[in-house]
């Protein structure tokens, strides 16, 4: 940095925070920027959160991740997005250290989760117990869909004969009876002979 | 500078899809959230069935030779869940606009409805999910009596064979029923 602000605002302060945290800054920008910090409520609490991020995050184990491993991830992430700065510009307005945490907190949560896929997973073996009771439990619950399947199918073929013959063939045959009984109410009696 | 500016949305962006695949089988076409479905009382249930992943592959390898059948139906499904309530004391009307709004949601879904059955105090409801014309996921939603059950079968499935379990699985908590049913033969 060659041109240092005489009057520092707020932005200036956010922007030069992480440098002033890990000891970089010339004494005398240093001193000027605790100076702010002494008369700005909000960089100042900016600064606090900034160094607990920090404390928190040395505070975290590190990953022993294998050397190619950390290069593939960097190769895929960093190298990758680099002339892509648009969604990085367009938030580049946030103080620094909270993108510089985030950022560690980040790659520290990919290395992790990279690492861990990469153990084999195979599956631990259940006891002859647990199978047994499982293949009960599948032969119940496919069983059940074929009954219920069946039993549905079933109760729809009762319904569609009855809909569909029953009921037509009755109410045709009442009809041909109540046609055949009104014919023979028009029947003169009096030709007839009682046997 | 830049860098380090532009490693948290590249991060966020990488990390994504990690978080995306948090509930395995649950993005699957034929898995349908029967837990989630607010039918059946918490209190009410007395049945429930996960059994999914690695668990599939070792009952149809412990049935590989006693029961092929079995274990071919297992081997091509990824996942079977059942939920079984006693509705003794439970508004079974409740229980049935439930059934209904559930039934709404699987057409929602894309799901066909195979049965849909409603006799006296009896619904039974079967849709399956079909893609790339393979049945690729099944869910059964039934009331009888003061019996509620709901079923989702999830993974391939071959429809001509459902209705020969209930006589090939032999299961005496199934007794009373499948010798109703062949009474009706």
């Amino acid at each position: 940095m060659s041109q240092w602000p005489e009057n520092w605002s707020c932005e200036e302060v956010w922007e030069h925070l992480e440098e002033l945290l890990e000891g970089e800054l010339p004494e005398t920008q240093a001193t000027q920027i605790r100076s702010h910090l002494d008369q700005c409520a909000a960089c100042e609490a900016q600064t606090r959160l900034a160094m607990e991020i920090r404390g928190e995050l040395r505070a975290l184990p590190e990953l022993d991740a294998p050397a190619p491993l950390l290069q593939a991830v960097l190769d895929q992430t960093v190298k990758a997005q680099e002339p892509r700065l648009s969604l990085g510009e367009l938030l580049g307005s946030w103080p620094r250290p909270i993108w510089a945490a985030l950022a560690a907190a980040s790659l520290i949560l990919v290395l992790g989760l990279t690492v861990l896929s990469q153990r084999p997973t195979a599956p631990e073996q259940p006891d002859a117990a647990a199978i047994a009771q499982a293949t009960a439990e599948a032969r119940f619950a496919l069983a059940r869909v074929g009954v219920l399947t069946r039993e549905a199918g079933l109760t729809i073929r009762d319904k569609a004969l009855r809909d569909q013959v029953a009921v037509p063939t009755q109410k045709g045959l009442s009809q041909f009876l109540g046609q055949v009984s009104d014919a023979e109410s028009r029947i003169p009696h009096e030709g007839v002979k009682d046997v | 500078m830049s860098r380090l500016r532009a490693l948290p949305a590249a991060l966020v962006a990488f990390l994504l899809p990690v978080i995306g695949v948090a509930q395995p089988g649950s993005d699957h076409p034929g898995y349908f959230p029967i837990e989630d479905l607010e039918i059946l009382p918490e209190e009410s249930i007395n049945l429930e069935i996960n059994l999914t992943g690695p668990m599939m592959k070792f009952i149809a390898l412990a049935t590989d030779e006693n029961d092929p059948e079995l274990s071919k139906m297992v081997e091509d499904l990824e996942s079977i869940r059942v939920r079984g309530a006693d509705l003794e004391g439970v508004d079974v009307e409740e229980a049935r606009s439930g059934i209904q709004r559930a039934t709404t949601k699987l057409v929602d879904a894309g799901w066909s409805s195979m049965v849909r059955m409603r006799e006296d105090d009896e619904e039974v409801y079967i849709y399956f999910k079909e893609e790339a014309g393979q049945m690729v996921g099944l869910t059964v939603l039934s009331l009888e009596g003061d019996e509620a059950m709901l079923i989702n079968l999830v993974g391939k499935i071959d429809p001509t064979k459902l209705s020969s379990l209930a006589y090939g699985l032999d299961l005496p908590q199934l007794d009373r029923t499948t010798e109703n049913t062949a009474e009706d033969d």
